[in-house]
């Protein structure tokens, strides 16, 4: 099992891409970083938005999650399920004494380390830039919350928040391996992964519509059914200690809806993986 | 030319991908028009807007479903016809015969246009019919320039140029996206590319957003107020991206 980890690791990184995007970190934290002091000019000290040394690392997320992140893992997976699969190169590990589970299990325990080292990569890039860029300041305001919070505390909101983001990220990932997996070609499941991203940035959008036009009143929190919603506002509602979060359970609720993405995708994947037809 | 025509046609249909994006676009189209349906203002952007009326109707339609042409169903035809089949080796059945590979490509440019045409036109008929089904006919409308406004015929020629500047924006980025897949190897990375052009023309130029912010570009220059060049650079993409690939396919090594 070890070496077949291996195998699939050494052909993730054989992929430019993977190369490409390990070396673009820094270019992506420094155009955020030039974002973010041009936004400093419309945002006094003391707005959440205000981008300091230490809260950096966090806007910086933020601004990336949904986009880079996601579409890094929609297309390292699409190579590892989709092209690899389909163009026949797998055949080559078939061919060996492996299980085709243990070949899923071994392409997502690939991913998902490849996924912690960029996540590991990016924070310790945005740290750095953080410091050179932006003011340090004692006091730090957050979203959704009702007081400023010290630098010390912002260390663990930090790693939290990037913990969250990396779990969210698992979460996309179980769906576009879902949809390697039943795509017959590499256009098809990139597009298919772009659409569900689309409709889960639209999902929040016509669901508040709804609410509004029909005057049910459904609950609020029912928007983070979208996995783009809860990289967008949920981490940090999650994290957030405000009343109206506690009252909602909303960190549980948001955890929930992840573990039942990466199980219910990730079942419905490896199933299929491993029941299809392998004479390809 | 004609049967290089035919022949591209026929292999763009055989593929599934085209007819079911064509109805999932048909579905997703739809679904806005009820979206917008039970909506009473039309917004241009985070700020203006106007109510929503049987004349403005076809253009906040397309603006709805810009996005899925241009991010997701024009670069999975685009990319599948002029990558996938010299990727997957099946281009080189077609290349055994002595035909002008200038040709064989101006065939596909065309066939793709035509393609695109076709969802443009689509949206075009359902969101006029819809639009009149589902809101109150008016006399006079404005658009984003409050200035100005139209009758009934007016409109719908407003409308009607507006897609017509739309559809040329998706012939620029048909040009560009056949540069980009004669210049990277495997379509995953193509599309990546594509997505990595048309998000970094933001950062590069202004006068480059129409790619990525095609809708947003044809309200304000529809309305007067965009202030950058727009015709030339999207006249530039065309037809300076249909040469340089063309004459690039030309001296390419089709030896795969």
């Amino acid at each position: 099992m070890m070496a077949l980890f291996h195998s699939e690791w050494e052909r993730l990184w054989k992929r430019k891409i993977a190369w490409l995007f390990l070396i673009s970190i820094p270019l992506i934290i420094a155009l955020t970083a030039k974002y973010y002091i041009g936004h400093n000019a419309s945002f006094p000290l003391g707005s959440p938005e205000h981008t300091t040394a230490e809260n950096f690392p966090v806007m910086a997320m933020i601004e990336q999650l949904i986009v880079v992140f996601n579409v890094v893992a929609l297309v390292l997976l699409t190579f590892s399920f989709t092209e690899e699969y389909r163009s026949g190169q797998l055949r080559l590990v078939m061919l060996r004494a492996y299980g085709s589970s243990q070949i899923f299990w071994a392409k997502w325990l690939a991913f998902a380390s490849m996924m912690a080292l960029f996540f590991v990569v990016y924070l310790v890039a945005a740290v750095v830039a953080g410091y050179v860029f932006f003011e340090s300041s004692p006091q730090q305001t957050l979203f959704y919350y009702d007081h400023a919070v010290s630098s010390r505390y912002m260390i663990g909101y930090t790693l939290s928040y990037y913990g969250m983001a990396y779990a969210s990220i698992v979460g996309t990932a179980s769906v576009f391996i879902a949809i390697g997996v039943i795509s017959r070609s590499s256009t098809a499941a990139i597009g298919l992964g772009m659409g569900f991203l689309l409709c889960s940035l639209g999902f929040p959008l016509i669901y508040d519509l709804f609410n509004r036009v029909t005057g049910f009143g459904w609950p609020a929190m029912l928007k983070y059914v979208s996995l783009t919603e809860i990289q967008f506002s949920g981490i940090a509602v999650m994290l957030s200690g405000s009343a109206a979060a506690r009252e909602w359970h909303a960190g549980l609720w948001m955890v929930l809806i992840l573990a039942g993405y990466v199980a219910l995708f990730t079942a419905a994947a490896r199933l299929i993986f491993t029941k299809s037809d392998r004479f390809i | 030319m004609m049967q290089l025509l035919q022949s591209d046609w026929q292999r763009i249909w055989k593929r599934k991908k085209t007819f079911v994006s064509l109805l999932i676009f048909v579905a997703i189209v739809l679904l806005d028009c009820l979206f917008l349906g039970v909506q009473s203002f039309g917004a241009f952007d985070n700020v203006s807007s106007v109510p929503l009326t049987a004349q403005n109707f076809s253009l906040f339609l397309l603006k709805e479903v810009s996005f899925f042409l241009v991010l997701i169903i024009g670069p999975i035809l685009m990319i599948d016809s002029f990558n996938g089949e010299y990727h997957g080796g099946q281009l080189r059945l077609v290349l055994i015969r002595p035909i002008s590979i200038l040709r064989l490509f101006a065939a596909k440019w065309i066939n793709l246009a035509v393609i695109l045409l076709l969802f443009v036109v689509v949206t075009f008929v359902i969101g006029e019919g819809a639009g009149h089904l589902l809101k109150p006919s008016v006399d006079s409308v404005v658009y984003l320039n409050p200035d100005r406004a139209y009758g009934p015929a007016g409109a719908f020629l407003y409308n009607l140029e507006s897609y017509g500047l739309f559809m040329m924006i998706l012939l620029a980025q048909l040009s560009v996206t056949a540069a980009l897949c004669t210049l990277l190897p495997s379509p995953i990375i193509c599309y990546l590319g594509w997505i990595g052009v048309a998000v970094g023309g933001l950062y590069v130029s202004d006068a480059l957003r129409f790619l990525l912010m095609g809708m947003s570009t044809v309200f304000q220059w529809m309305a007067g107020r965009y202030a950058h060049a727009f015709l030339l650079p999207v006249m530039v993409c065309i037809f300076l991206g249909f040469a340089v690939t063309m004459l690039w396919w030309n001296r390419r090594n089709w030896v795969k």
